[in-house]
């Protein structure tokens, strides 16, 4: 049989995660091993031709994949698979293939997906049946720190370059760094590089020593520097930079200076540039100032998201870029309107309060006073508190559509009164109340007077503790979404059979995982409010076992790092950031994977269910 | 379907009545005969227990006279698998010289078959392959013919198998749809009915395609029954 006959499947196999690990020839081998069937629309798959028979390969159509209860599991579309968990078993068939299009299978015998497993770790990995141990695989983290190193001198030197000769005087050529806002000079004679001069020579060569200004910079400069070529990876431009203690690094590419590296262009370009925007941010003096630096977000969110830093590392960055613009609002409102009367604590709440901000969230905040203001008093927290959200707006954090803000006078109250609240919401769990304490069971200081929030937290928690009714309404209402197993194609089909075009992937998957994270901390009594620490905390205090953690934890990872990948293609692409994915525009790979992610977090919400007893609340 | 007025007049009924006859005959070459010890299956015999074997060949023209068969493209189908670990795939050494033309369309260049298979032994292989099963092909005329002609059957002697079409097959399930002028090529009637495209013009591809039509087309006239051979036979045969 020659394997070029067979470009069509090859081809097709090619595309179909985890097929695309394979080498060329174990590709036309497996090729030449498939069987090819035909379901009709409505057509059942016998059970008999899945259990123990092989792995099968939606080649077009589309199936769904039910329980035996007549539930729906999965469903299926183009290059989805289905029939690994059926491959070791005999006897029925753990689920029921019916096809919904007329759908053109492949099957590959089982001995061929045996032997390939066999001969591959990758394939093996992939096949293992646990959602979790898939999920994992799934996402091949680098490391922050190391993504950076990767790189080349090219992407992180400046290229601006402050360019001298040999007998220009000393202070003219520090005129010229000012100017050109360098921290160094490369010093020319004609057009050969002789040496380096940085501002470091200045102050020790110059100043230190009170030499000339008059003199030239040939005579303080460091001679025959050190160069490292623009491809050269960075690391090895950091060695050498540590080796001879130079602070700056000419970048030389045939012949000419093309660029200069420094300690301060490496921290500006890598991920720390998150860092760096921060400290930018506690720099700026009016609101107009901070406006500017907005567009600076966008650059980190993509140099993060380029570097493949995990998802969990990019909420933190940029919730961190957020409290930054907050304080610094604050900070420039205290100058406007001077000090605050009485003491105040501003917190954040929501997805700000547990990390987990990414470009297109809006702001959640409120303020706590420490006692009932006087009406002048109460004035200024007016204005104070309008100056902030709209800036916070005009800095890209739009304003709350449910209108929680501090700017609300309804968030914007003594201690005294936040607790009623609690006690209301806790009490009274109408629709509007569980809604509100939603919001605030994610609650953060940010500014002020930090203990007004420990406080508030506090009661919070007391209240809720041991209080199972609590409980089971605010699972029940949690429950309320499912995720969308019948993932495929044009349509997001959710249990309960409702059609939508679109996965809205915050609504129906990420918040779930939060839902079930706020709900386990409450039950360990912890007041955290990240997701990640709460189901750490959860797990600590055995109200979960470590398993669990592990997979909710996968699964959060991999949504955010879809919802993530979805949100910067919108923002380079100048559209929306929105949590709206049309199922199209997932690979393959995403699909499935957000299967294995929708399976793991149905089945803790069916847990939960029980554990809570929240049915009976509902009913 | 098997009262015996109706199976009486079957093409199927007919068919082994022409092959008892035919084995009667001393004409028959010998390398031929097989084809014609095997008896021709009832019209009730449901598909899933008949071996079947999709085939494509790829000629030089469209006259089993002059022109001859350039590569052959076979595979099992026993319904309702198509198995293409059983493919097999063969270039022919050309007795005329290949028309430029058919290359562009076929690929096959007079290189490519110089090292493909003597007549003879395609008659050996295909006879072997053939021998006691049903062959499906898109418009099998092509199949039929060439063979008759490359097996030396006498004239009056027609090949003793049971040939489905998925041509002729299309064309009685489309009648009724409105479509005017369809498009009975392969490809074409794999577009309408959603199945992928694919590379033409191969006959190893070609007879994954054709399986693969065959399919869903029994799919389509069977629906939730079990797949039977008569309806399938008449459809092939009705044109």
């Amino acid at each position: 049989m020659e394997s070029s006959l067979l470009p069509n499947i090859v081809s097709f196999l090619s595309e179909v995660d985890p097929f695309d690990l394979l080498h060329e020839e174990e590709r036309h081998a497996l090729a030449a091993s498939v069987d090819i069937l035909y379901l009709k629309q409505n057509e059942n798959l016998p059970g008999e031709h899945i259990v123990g028979q092989g792995l099968y390969l939606v080649r077009t159509g589309a199936i769904d994949q039910n329980h035996p209860d007549g539930s729906l599991r999965t469903r299926l579309g183009d290059k989805d698979i289905f029939g690994f968990s059926q491959l070791y078993r005999e006897g029925e068939c753990d689920y029921v293939i019916k096809a919904i299009e007329n759908t053109l299978l492949y099957r590959i015998p089982k001995q061929v997906i045996l032997e390939l497993m066999d001969q591959n770790p990758g394939l093996r990995n992939h096949f293992s049946s646990q959602e979790s141990v898939r999920l994992a695989h799934s996402s091949a983290h680098i490391d922050g720190e190391e993504a950076l190193y990767l790189r080349n001198v090219r992407d992180v030197m400046n290229r601006r370059v402050a360019r001298v000769s040999m007998d220009t005087s000393i202070r003219r050529v520090a005129e010229v760094m000012t100017e050109m806002h360098r921290s160094n000079a490369l010093v020319f004679d004609n057009k050969i590089l002789k040496g380096v001069v940085t501002d470091r020579d200045l102050t020790t060569r110059v100043l230190a020593v009170g030499m000339d200004p008059a003199s030239p910079v040939s005579d303080i400069m460091t001679s025959r520097p050190r160069t490292v070529h623009p491809d050269a990876p960075l690391m090895q431009a950091i060695e050498v930079m540590m080796q001879h203690n130079v602070r700056s690094l000419p970048v030389i590419e045939n012949g000419e200076a093309v660029g200069v590296l420094t300690a301060t262009s490496m921290v500006e370009n890598s991920h720390v540039q998150a860092v760096y925007l921060i400290s930018q941010i506690y720099r700026q003096n009016t609101l107009q100032d901070l406006v500017a630096l907005v567009p600076q977000r966008q650059g980190v969110f993509e140099a993060l998201q380029e570097a493949r830093v995990d998802g969990r590392a990019i909420q933190q960055m940029v919730t961190l870029i957020a409290d930054a613009f907050n304080k610094r609002i604050l900070q420039l409102a205290e100058d406007k309107f001077g000090p605050a009367p009485i003491p105040y604590a501003w917190f954040c709440a929501g997805s700000q309060a547990r990390f987990e901000m990414h470009l297109g969230s809006d702001q959640d905040n409120g303020l706590i006073l420490q006692w009932e203001p006087e009406e002048h008093e109460a004035e200024y927290f007016k204005t104070l508190t309008e100056f902030v959200c709209e800036g916070l707006d005009h800095c890209g954090y739009p304003l709350c559509k449910g209108n929680i803000m501090a700017s609300n006078e309804r968030w914007r109250v003594p201690l005294a009164l936040w607790q009623d609240y609690v006690r209301q919401w806790v009490a009274e769990n109408n629709p509007q109340n569980i809604l509100d304490i939603s919001v605030f069971l994610d609650l953060r200081f940010l500014y002020g007077t930090e203990h007004l929030v420990a406080a508030l937290k506090q009661s919070l928690l007391a209240r809720v503790e041991r209080n199972h009714r609590f409980f089971a309404i605010l699972v029940a209402n949690s429950l309320r979404v499912s995720p969308p197993l019948g993932l495929f194609r044009k349509f997001v089909t959710t249990r309960d059979g409702d059609n939508r075009q679109v996965l809205n992937i915050k609504k129906q998957a990420v918040n779930l995982v939060v839902e079930l994270a706020r709900v386990y901390a409450l039950a360990a009594g912890s007041s955290a409010t990240e997701t990640i620490h709460r189901l750490r905390d959860a797990a600590n205090k055995k109200v979960i076992n470590q398993a669990s953690r592990k997979e909710l934890q996968e699964a959060f990872q991999f949504i955010n790092m879809v919802r993530f990948k979805h949100q910067n293609e919108a923002a380079v692409a100048g559209g929306l950031q929105d949590n709206l994915i049309a199922p199209d525009k997932l690979t393959a790979f995403e699909r499935n994977h957000l299967k294995d992610a929708f399976r793991i977090i149905a089945r803790y919400q069916e847990a939960a269910q029980q554990r809570f007893h929240a049915a009976g609340i509902l009913i | 379907m098997t009262g015996g007025l109706f199976d009486r007049f079957h093409p199927l009924a007919k068919q082994e009545k022409q092959r008892l006859q035919a084995l009667k005959r001393t004409d028959i070459p010998d390398i031929a005969r097989p084809l014609f010890e095997h008896p021709v299956p009832q019209a009730d015999t449901p598909l899933g227990k008949l071996e079947c074997v999709v085939l494509d060949f790829e000629t030089t023209g469209l006259d089993p006279t002059k022109d001859s068969i350039l590569s052959v493209g076979m595979l099992n189908l026993k319904y309702p698998f198509m198995s293409l670990s059983s493919a097999q795939h063969y270039y022919v050494k050309a007795g005329e010289k290949i028309v430029p033309d058919t290359a562009v369309i076929n690929h096959i260049t007079p290189e490519t078959l110089k090292g493909g298979m003597p007549p003879q032994q395609l008659c050996e292989v295909l006879v072997k392959a053939l021998a006691g099963k049903i062959v499906i092909a898109h418009w099998g005329w092509i199949e039929k013919e060439f063979m008759h002609r490359l097996l030396g059957i006498p004239a009056d002697v027609k090949v003793p198998l049971v040939f489905l079409d998925t041509l002729t097959l299309e064309k009685t399930m489309v009648f009724n749809d409105g479509v005017i002028e369809p498009d009975f090529r392969l490809a074409g009637i794999r577009e309408r009915r959603g199945l992928p495209p694919y590379l033409a013009h191969n006959a190893f591809a070609d007879a994954v395609a054709t399986g693969e039509l065959f399919l869903a087309q029994v799919t389509d006239i069977f629906g939730r029954r079990t797949p039977l051979l008569g309806p399938v036979v008449r459809r092939s045969v009705a044109v």
